[in-house]
């Protein structure tokens, strides 16, 4: 009897899918996207509408506009021609004192069922920032109507 | 001492040990198409060169309406910028190109004729500089108003 060794062939390996190129490919893109991506601020609205496009409508209001007066330095004066009121300069971009007379304001015509106006007469040399910040607290209580008063001819 | 069918028992588990990383591909995918859903290719035309100011209180932005972007430099930018050198006027179109007040009454005009019929208003969306004057808001707003604008809005930073 030959004591031939029989011929055995060896097993094939497991099949397996090579997934390294994918998650190479993976990671490039997700490195694109993370590094080309940028967190931008978000810009928001602060709308107003100027007093010639707001249309009388019926009898005359008896409820006087709240006239505003933006100074120099940046603080406010309610009434500045009755009985003015010093509501002071801003705080972090917020007039605290401003919102509270503007909600007293808005309740008042409210309960009268009239527009709340306001008049604002704003220094030509104030920055756009100190602007910017009265008319968010009046965008915040909900009067859209206001007069920007002092145009030109006025070097105040 | 251990035997040797113990040694070689331990031996074939600690080959066979790897780590498992369908995990972390499934988390690269998730972010992938988390990226790709969330971008958005959009042209971006807002003036790098006007420092807006901050409004706490402002609303996400208006839709359905037609906006007409002024841009308005501070005085500082004028002589700091070196793009902005040699400009006389403070004002910008939505490209960056300097106009003037007449230029933005014409601009007005131009839009309002477009949106004639469309049931659409034309706003005057002024991205202002935090450091720009009154003054120069006045001119924006007048010149809008010559235009036949009267809707305004202020952009600013939410923060």
């Amino acid at each position: 009897m030959s004591r031939k060794k029989k011929y055995r062939a060896e097993p094939d390996p497991e099949p397996g899918l090579d997934i390294s190129s994918l998650i190479d490919v993976s990671f490039l893109l997700l490195i694109y996207f993370l590094v080309t991506t940028t967190l931008k601020k978000k810009e928001v609205d602060v709308g107003m509408r100027l007093p010639s496009s707001i249309q009388q409508q019926g009898p005359p209001p008896e409820l006087p506009p709240l006239v505003l007066s933006l100074e120099e330095d940046g603080s406010v004066i309610a009434s500045p021609n009755q009985s003015p009121a010093d509501l002071g300069k801003p705080v972090n971009n917020r007039l605290p004192l401003l919102k509270e007379r503007l909600q007293e304001y808005k309740a008042a015509a409210d309960r009268a069922r009239q527009v709340a106006r306001i008049t604002l007469r704003a220094s030509n040399k104030v920055e756009h920032q100190k602007l910017v910040t009265v008319f968010n607290e009046i965008a915040d209580v909900g009067i859209s109507d206001v007069t920007l008063d002092g145009f030109m001819g006025d070097d105040k | 001492m251990a035997s040797k069918k113990l040694n070689s028992a331990n031996t074939a588990q600690i080959e066979d040990m790897g780590i498992d990383m369908s995990p972390m591909i499934d988390m690269v995918f998730l972010l992938l198409i988390f990226f790709m859903v969330a971008s958005t290719m959009i042209v971006d035309r807002k003036d790098p060169f006007v420092e807006i100011p901050v409004t706490p209180d402002g609303k996400d932005p208006q839709l359905g309406v037609k906006k007409v972007t002024i841009n308005v430099y501070s005085k500082e930018a004028l002589d700091k910028v070196p793009e902005l050198a040699g400009r006389t006027s403070q004002f910008a179109d939505v490209n960056g190109n300097e106009i003037t007040t007449a230029d933005i009454s014409r601009i007005m005009r131009e839009a309002k004729e477009q949106v004639a019929g469309q049931n659409r208003t034309v706003v005057l969306y002024v991205r202002g500089d935090k450091d720009a004057l009154v003054l120069q808001m006045k001119q924006v707003l007048q010149a809008a108003g010559a235009g036949g604008v009267q809707d305004v809005i202020f952009s600013g930073y939410s923060r």
